[in-house]
Order: structure tokens, then sequence, then C-alpha cells
């Protein structure tokens, strides 16, 4: 049984298949694999360091979100995960890079953010929030009702009170 | 609707159908002006906002921000101290501490400082010399 630290040393030689919901199967080395804490942990618990594993099945992940984190993943493996600051912090500033991986359709965003979520790799998660939270900053209610197609669920009394609440806002 | 049919929500609310957890994490990386607007948005956003805790007090902390401003304003007018509600830094500075930007006051007439001034030289004039007797008394 290998210790954690000794799995990023090994890993590079070893393939790992993953397999996304349409049956496509990716080929991806242990080290960019193990970016995911979740096929990390799935990798150590099983003990399955020593052998090559032909697929994992990932029935949420579309293949087109799937490529994306697997583009991600190796373009981040080298970064040292104590460097970044995972606080969600105010200003949302994106990567040039992470911004056009990650594209402007809102659904592939949101799948992308939902994967992240199940692969557990907490910084696309983040990376994926801040373009979201990029969208919602600085817009009016009415705005981002159209960005998102949202029906405006409150009363007018509710709205103008609301309005009267929020006008403040507008001053700076 | 969607309150009391959860399959219809899908249908008639369009926000894609993230797990709260994750909506509250990017409401998170809002500023608190953005935060106020987004929550004013939609019913469920506003929601989200009442269970998450950093959330609440964010919102609460800004809400009292903007009440004891306006409060201010409205008792003196002339305050030279206003509560900045955004920048860098938001609502907060480091270590929590509220960032207070001072004014600075408006100059008085030059005319009022030089008969101010002017009047100062005067009065110093017999001080001093009072000074300079009370030393040579001393002295002899």
């Amino acid at each position: 049984m290998l210790e954690d630290g000794d799995l990023s040393v090994v890993s590079d030689t070893k393939t790992i298949g993953l397999k996304s919901c349409e049956g496509e199967i990716f080929t991806v080395s242990f080290r960019v694999a193990t970016m995911s804490n979740t096929i990390k942990n799935m990798i150590e618990d099983l003990n399955l360091e020593d052998g090559i594993i032909e697929e994992v099945p990932l029935k949420n992940i579309s293949s087109h979100t799937l490529k994306k984190i697997i583009e991600y993943c190796e373009y981040h493996v080298d970064d040292d995960p104590d460097d970044q600051d995972w606080e969600f912090s105010t200003p949302t500033t994106v990567s040039d890079w992470d911004s056009k991986l990650i594209g402007t359709d809102q659904e592939e965003i949101f799948a992308l953010i939902l994967a992240a979520n199940f692969l557990d790799i907490p910084s696309l998660l983040d990376v994926g929030c801040k373009t979201v939270a990029n969208m919602i900053k600085g817009k009016e209610p009415e705005e981002i009702r159209k960005i998102f197609n949202i029906e405006n669920d409150f009363t007018p009394e509710e709205e103008e009170e609301m309005r009267a609440e929020y006008a403040w806002l507008k001053d700076d | 609707m969607y309150k009391i049919l959860p399959f219809l929500a899908d249908v008639e609310f369009a926000l894609p159908n993230l797990p709260v957890e994750l909506w509250a994490i990017i409401l998170r990386c809002l500023d608190p002006p953005s935060l106020l607007t987004a929550v004013s948005s939609n019913d469920l956003w506003k929601h989200i906002a009442q269970g998450d805790p950093v959330l609440r007090k964010t919102i609460k902390d800004q809400r009292m921000l903007d009440k004891r401003r306006r409060r201010e304003e409205m008792l003196n007018p002339g305050l030279l101290i206003s509560l900045t509600t955004s920048g860098p830094g938001g609502v907060f500075g480091p270590n929590t501490t509220k960032i207070v930007r001072r004014q600075i006051p408006a100059r008085e007439p030059v005319t009022t400082v030089e008969k101010r001034t002017l009047r100062r030289n005067e009065d110093a004039g017999p001080l001093r010399k009072k000074i300079m007797q009370e030393l040579k008394i001393m002295r002899c």
C-alpha cells in the first residue's frame, strides 16, 4: 500500500480510463486523474495503485464536459495546491486561459460546475463559481432575470418595496 | 406553484438546477452591493441567502451601514465623515475594521485667517516681554 505522497511519483506511467455517459472512454495518466479528489480517494481506498484501470464510469458527466475537465486538469497539473487560495474572495478574477476554456454558454458552465463538484476538483469549482458570479455582478435585478431567464416571482407590491429598499445602491 | 409541486419547478423556474450549496458558494463570491441586487431579483436566491450564515451577515451589515449613513446624513447634513459602502476592500477592511473616509474640511476664507495671525502676533509681543522680565528677575 502506498502512502499519500507516493502516489504522484508512481502515477506518471500508469493510466486510467474515464468513461462518460455516452460511453466514450478517455485515457489519462494517474497524475492528471488524481487532481480529482473523488478519483484519488477511489484509487487509494480500493488499493488500485499497481494496476491499469480500464474504465471508471462517470454516468452523470457528458463527453463534452469531461473533455473540458481533462483539458483543465492537464493544464493545471503542475500547479502547487498550497499556492492557490481557496478563499472565495470578493475580487472575482479568472485567468484568461480558464475563462477561454469555460466559455460563455450557460448550460456548459453549469454542467462543468456540477461535474467539478462531483469529481471534487476545488480549483475548477472555484473558477466556475467565479465565472457565474461575474455574470451576476454589477447588474440590475431586471438584467439578472433576463440573463438567467427567470420569471419574476415577486408581487408588484413586494417589488416596489424592494426597489425602495435598494434605491441607495444606485448612488455610487 | 413550484413550491407546492417540486417537479413543476424545472418547467416554470428556469434557473439552472444547481444544488443549494453551490448557489451559496456563487453568491459568496459577490461583493455586498451586488449580493443585495442579486437577492432582490428572485425568490430562490433570497431563501438561500437567508439560510447561509455568511451571506445573512453580509446583508445585515450592509443594511446596518446604510441605515447609519442615512441617519447621519439626516441629523448632521454637514457631517464630514462618510462611511464608504464600496471600494476595493468592501465594507470592512482587513481585520474587520470599518473603513472610514474623512473628508477634508473646507478652508476658511483667507482674510479671517490673516486677521487671526495678526492678532496672535500682537498678543505675542507683550507676553514675551513679560516672560523676559520675569526671567531677568529670577536671574538676579
